[in-house]
């Protein structure tokens, strides 16, 4: 939260969780060289260079297919919450392993002839009419260098000066990215690698991807609720609403609202945070504001305002209770607009 | 998310799917198919190399 830019500060989880890819990291590019060598046939020898490129790369495309799921995944459990507000660094951690795979691709496979190792790779192989014969590195680097525009806008600086919108469309080229290598390796390393491994890991990743991201798209739109004539909404009865808690309806058609309980007070705004456009509803209520779980900007319940001085606003709701039931009206105030909350127990 | 990313996310993928599917279909069927020379009988293993 900020009145200027302020970058997002590192907390004891984030260490951890840094710790952790570092070791799995780690753990996978020792045991593929091991494993590599250990179950090579005899006759056949792969060079370090080669082993590393195809380490680098199987752990790349695999550390992309699981951040992919992590979205989906978090929300149909909450286990997953953990990995979704702590994703960047993944991202980050795959850009550097792709960069060491590209790197490696470029010395060993066109480093040594008398072409620019770049212009190489577009032109060694000219089978650009031909599928199976597709040079297949091209894809690769397509999508390294959208791997790279993400990694190099990831900093908060860059979101606070493109603008959420702007970030997250940037952000969203993720998926072309990840198209462009599963064709990658499709027309890469499936033509050359005999083993069945290779074939079943890059059809059940990407199905599995494509498939959480299309049902539970699918279903968001589903859960969408209906407003009555006067755009009311029905949230949850006042029993089922956890003090300190949000329960988060998505109306037909607008954003999503967070609808918080503080003590006998109820209250609503945008589930968007002005931040990243993080799940405001999924945070909680701290020192009486909303805190963002994502990066924890904070908005003052009653007016939506981040508290002095910083100058973020998001819309407010306002909300009624009938018959120990709470709903709340579709229609938005303008952002930072004060709005009284309804009172659990008082006459409606 | 906000409503219009929900929705470009969704477009977006059920775009992909089906051009990156076609591309990674098409690449398993034509793959190459290299017998293992020495796995043949004898007979073949002459015509084969």
């Amino acid at each position: 939260m900020s009145h200027d830019y302020k970058g997002v500060s590192w907390t004891p989880f984030k260490k951890k969780y840094d710790r952790w890819i570092l070791i799995w990291v780690a753990l996978y590019l020792v045991s593929f060289v091991v494993l590599s060598y250990m179950s090579q046939p005899s006759g056949e020898s792969a060079t370090p260079p080669q082993v590393l490129i195809r380490a680098t790369g199987t752990l790349s495309f695999g550390l992309l297919t699981f951040i992919l799921m992590i979205g989906p995944l978090a929300r149909m459990t909450a286990r997953f919450k953990p990995f979704l507000y702590n994703r960047r660094h993944l991202g980050v951690t795959t850009f550097l392993i792709a960069l060491v795979h590209m790197a490696l691709v470029l010395m060993w496979y066109h480093g040594f002839g008398d072409l620019n190792p770049l212009v190489s790779l577009f032109v060694s192989n000219p089978q650009y009419d031909s599928l199976a014969g597709f040079p297949f590195e091209s894809l690769g680097f397509i999508a390294f260098l959208i791997l790279f525009l993400m990694a190099s806008t990831s900093h908060d600086f860059w979101n606070a000066n493109l603008g959420p919108g702007l970030w997250k469309t940037l952000h969203m080229m993720v998926y072309v990215a990840y198209g462009l290598l599963v064709a990658h390796v499709a027309l890469g390393a499936i033509q050359f690698e005999k083993h069945p491994i290779y074939v079943v890991a890059l059809l059940g990743g990407a199905s599995i991807v494509a498939g959480l991201h299309i049902i539970t798209g699918l279903a968001s739109f589903k859960s969408d609720e209906k407003a009555d004539a006067d755009g009311w909404i029905r949230v949850a009865s006042v029993d089922q609403m956890e003090d300190k808690r949000a329960k988060i309806v998505r109306p037909k058609e607008s954003d999503a609202i967070a609808i918080f309980r503080n003590g006998n007070l109820i209250y609503a705004v945008s589930n968007v945070c002005r931040h990243q456009g993080g799940p405001l509803g999924e945070g909680k209520i701290v020192d009486n504001c909303i805190t963002c779980p994502w990066h924890g900007f904070q908005y003052r319940m009653e007016d939506g305002r981040s508290p002095e001085p910083f100058t973020e606003r998001i819309a407010t709701y306002a909300t009624r209770i009938v018959d120990g039931v709470v709903f709340v009206n579709e229609e938005a105030n303008e952002p930072g607009t004060a709005q009284a909350p309804s009172q659990i127990g008082a006459a409606t | 998310m906000k409503r219009i990313h929900r929705r470009r996310h969704l477009a977006i993928w059920i775009l992909l799917v089906p051009i990156v599917g076609f591309v990674v279909w098409r690449a398993i069927t034509e793959r190459p198919i290299v017998p293992e020379i020495e796995a043949l009988p004898p007979s073949l293993q002459q015509d084969a190399g």
